[in-house]
């Protein structure tokens, strides 16, 4: 039976077996690359998404338990143009290798969601299963706090 | 069938997200009849009009500037550093430069992209790249103007003509230029320091958009029509042979489309990695278990002691005259993975004469010569594309994996990416060597050494270590040997190479030189250090982390030096230990001289992320061996450091020559030693080896 949901504002309507996660419909069959996969056990984030506006991983999320949500990826973060997140990751040079970086934004902006003004403790807490192999931490904290001061 | 690839890539990658760098590669690549799939370098087939006058650079007519980069952009920024030292020269219009990543090709020279070489191997090549071009454009405008060249004035992607005020663009004039001849080599001359614009000056990444909107390729992210997704069931353990498998299983789930024995294992082919993950778990292979399994770390750490027992121990000669006291020391470092947070990949396609290979690889070229061979064809007929690394630390200098999907993509008759899961790219992997490293010195009555011996054992590394490899110290050297231990265990350079093992046994020593003899660990580096740039950053960080100022009990500072190639870096760790004995990094002050600083905010990057690699194996620790394999299979066993736990960095820079050198690596090195030295500051607690252990600072009621 097909699955449907909305991806990125708009209908989407899939015929694929319930299991699959939403990791690799993204990736291999929509070919919305910028969900990344990096360990398939949601302990590292790359795949992190928006379902309904909360903060996901999609490696762990069979396809089926999207029917009739929302989901976002970063593909889809801004209806034009950059998010604010994403200009003030840009205005504080962040990304190295830039891999984990998509996930790492959406986990951000799910947590400005809820709290629009976090503390260092609140972004640590948040971010603290989005692995970074570059080390961009310090650089990741001084964008989230960017773009809270509204400074992008 | 291959070329028409280029363009099918380009129309889906346009469609899914816009433009991106590999994109642009793949539309200057777009193959004509007869010829290769390989991207040509970007002064071949030019649009009309465009000025062309070497590999790296093409002046177009609309005013683009398009620079490419034959080395792997893996985070390191060389796509932002290199293309900054060419523009700078050229006088080009920053805003309208692109710049794109170079296929595998000769005709770019060595495009091996290891420790921290790129910007020391190719500054000069690329500057001058950028000025004989500039000479061009400014002796076509003499030619359209008919003026004398040394009357005409650069600037900003324009040559004016102060006398009648006439000005033409760079754009403008590429047709005139692309009619002359290039300037004699000689001839030549790069811009003074004080003439450079762009260069010193902090220049955001020119990759930062597409990596904030999921539009930059990864190898990973490549996608080409009717291709199929592959995994491999591997060995169980180092060595083991496949005796069977369930092929009728696994080609019964959903989705998966073949079943391929390799050497390297059995591979899985599907219409997406979930079939062919799940096609791999049906497989259920057994494996003759061979030699090596019950190889565990102990035995490891039994064999590097065995090392160290053999002829090298018996290296010691009389003590040299005016000895009061002699030190030893015995140190240890583990197994280290690279965990890239983008596992292994590369996507093959395969035809009937000629190949197409997409992947992250850090030595394209040789990875084109191996695919090559195993596919029985001329290199010329392998078109080997480099996408963004997802991070590599050394792991992609290694090429497991690219025959695999050549030859998976000519089975299948389709393009196929083969794709590692973290398992495999955490238990099949090319370690960075364990080490045990024994060092002695003799004192004098003032406590200087008389004396410095430095033995150790390891893998591979072990065969490099030379009489040269000495501490950048004036100390007598009586010994530098290694001692190479074979293992069954796979082994390969990370980021900082031989250097992090070097540095670190050197540094903690000269430490413990220092508490021996009761001098300050700082004062005697500077006593002893015989490099004035590297005393220069020794007493930069040391003066800004205030070193000597008195701190609290528990918390202590540790300093360390690294001589790297040409880079010279000190750092001082501050630490607080608490009463579990867990350390805490309060501080990491930072002095670097790169000689000339390329840009300031690439540097600072690449010093936080080399500080953040090495925390990472001084507080997780590296990987671990049990049962003949790496016993840890995800992040879950092989953690790294997250949000929350990465230190202040402060970063201060020291212009200490005239030429650039590699700033990739060169920070990596010094934080565990100079951690460790902080700790024994903090505690009186002398650690030896990674990672540390909170029990064993824990304050003793």
């Amino acid at each position: 039976m097909p699955i449907t949901f909305t991806l990125n504002g708009e209908a989407a309507r899939l015929d694929v077996a319930p299991d699959v996660p939403l990791l690799w419909v993204l990736r291999d069959v929509l070919g919305l690359t910028g969900t990344r996969f990096g360990c398939g056990a949601g302990l590292c984030g790359a795949c992190t998404v928006h379902l309904d506006g909360a903060a996901i991983r999609a490696c762990l999320t069979p396809i089926a338990s999207v029917e009739g949500r929302s989901v976002t990826t970063i593909e889809g973060l801004a209806r034009e143009g950059l998010h604010p997140l994403q200009r003030a990751w840009i205005a504080e040079d962040v990304s190295q290798c830039g891999y984990c970086q998509p996930g790492q934004i959406m986990a951000a902006t799910a947590l400005l969601a809820t709290t629009p003004q976090p503390s260092d403790a609140e972004i640590a807490a948040a971010l603290a299963g989005n692995l970074c192999r570059c080390g961009t931490y310090l650089r990741i904290r001084r964008a989230v706090r960017r773009a809270a001061a509204g400074e992008v | 069938m291959a070329p028409r690839f280029s363009r099918r890539l380009f129309l889906k990658a346009g469609l899914a997200a816009g433009s991106s760098l590999l994109v642009s590669c793949t539309l200057a690549a777009r193959p004509q009849s007869g010829e290769l799939p390989l991207a040509p370098p970007t002064n071949e087939h030019p649009p009309p009009g465009a000025f062309g006058p070497s590999v790296w650079l093409r002046v177009d007519p609309d005013e683009q500037v398009t620079i490419t980069i034959a080395k792997s952009e893996m985070g390191q920024g060389v796509h932002t550093a290199l293309a900054m030292l060419l523009a700078d020269e050229l006088d080009a219009d920053w805003a309208q430069v692109r710049v794109v990543q170079a296929p595998a090709d000769g005709r770019y020279g060595n495009q091996y992209t290891v420790g921290s070489t790129s910007v020391e191997e190719t500054h000069t090549l690329l500057r001058s790249a950028g000025a004989a071009a500039r000479m061009m454009l400014v002796a076509a405008t003499a030619q359209v103007f008919g003026v004398d060249a040394p009357s005409l004035r650069v600037e900003r992607g324009t040559v004016s003509d102060p006398a009648s005020g006439r000005r033409l663009s760079y754009g403008q004039l590429a047709p005139t230029a692309a009619t002359l001849d290039p300037p004699a080599p000689e001839a030549v001359q790069l811009k003074p320091r004080e003439a450079l614009r762009l260069v010193g000056t902090p220049v955001p990444r020119v990759d930062a958009p597409a990596k904030v909107d999921g539009s930059a390729r990864f190898g990973i992210d490549i996608q080409l029509p009717g291709m199929r997704y592959a995994v491999l069931a591997r060995p169980t353990s180092f060595g083991a042979r496949l005796t069977g498998y369930d092929e009728a299983a696994a080609l019964a789930v959903p989705g998966v489309r073949l079943v391929l024995p390799l050497d390297a294992g059995v591979a899985v082919v599907g219409d997406t990695t979930w079939a062919a993950i799940k096609g791999r778990a049906a497989l259920a292979p057994t494996w003759e278990p061979g030699p090596h399994a019950s190889l565990d770390s102990a035995t490891i750490e039994a064999q590097l002691e065995a090392g160290l027992a053999g002829p090298l121990a018996r290296v010691a000669g009389d003590a040299p005259a005016g000895t009061v006291r002699r030190i030893e020391a015995t140190y240890r470092l583990p197994f280290r993975a690279h965990s890239a947070i983008e596992p292994t990949s590369y996507t093959a396609d395969v035809g009937a004469g000629s190949a197409t290979i997409w992947a992250p690889a850090q030595d394209p070229q040789a990875a084109r010569l191996l695919i090559a061979e195993a596919l029985g064809m001329a290199p010329e007929s392998v078109g080997f594309n480099v996408t963004f690394l997802g991070g590599a630390f050394g792991r992609r200098l290694k090429h497991d994996g690219a025959v695999e999907a050549a030859l998976i993509s000519r089975a299948a008759g389709a393009p196929v990416k083969l794709v590692y899961t973290r398992d495999d790219e955490l238990r099949h992997s090319f370690y960075h060597p364990a080490s045990l490293h024994h060092l002695s010195a003799e004192l004098d009555s003032a406590g200087l050494p008389l004396s410095w011996r430095h033995a150790l054992a390891a893998g591979f590394t072990a065969g490099d270590f030379q009489i040269g490899d000495r501490p950048p110290y004036r100390i007598p050297i009586r010994l530098t040997a290694g001692a190479l231990v074979e293992s069954p265990v796979p082994q390969g350079w990370w980021r900082g190479v031989d250097f992090v093992q070097m540095v670190f046994a050197t540094e903690c020593f000269i430490d413990e030189i220092a508490a021996a003899s009761g001098r300050d660990p700082l004062e005697l580096r500077r006593a002893l250090c015989d490099d004035d740039r590297l005393l220069a950053v020794l007493n930069l960080a040391a003066e800004r982390a205030g070193w000597g100022e008195p701190l609290p009990s528990r918390m202590g500072r540790g300093v360390a030096l690294c001589l790297y190639n040409q880079t010279r870096v000190a750092q001082v760790v501050q630490v607080r230990v608490d009463a579990t004995g867990t350390p805490h990094v309060e501080r990491v002050t930072v002095a670097v001289d790169c000689g000339l600083p390329i840009n300031p905010l690439g540097i600072t990057a690449q010093v936080e992320g080399s500080i953040a690699f090495a925390l990472t194996t001084a507080l997780k620790g590296g990987v671990t061996v049990a049962k003949g394999r790496i016993a840890e299979a995800n992040f879950d066993g092989a953690q790294l450091l997250r949000h929350g736990e990465m230190p202040p960095v402060e970063v201060h820079l020291i212009e200490g020559g005239p030429a650039p050198s590699g700033m990739g690596e060169p920070a990596v090195p010094p934080l565990a030693p100079a951690l460790l030295n902080a700790i024994f500051a903090a505690t009186g607690r002398r650690l030896r080896s990674l990672p540390i252990i909170p029990a064993e600072l824990a304050k003793r009621a």
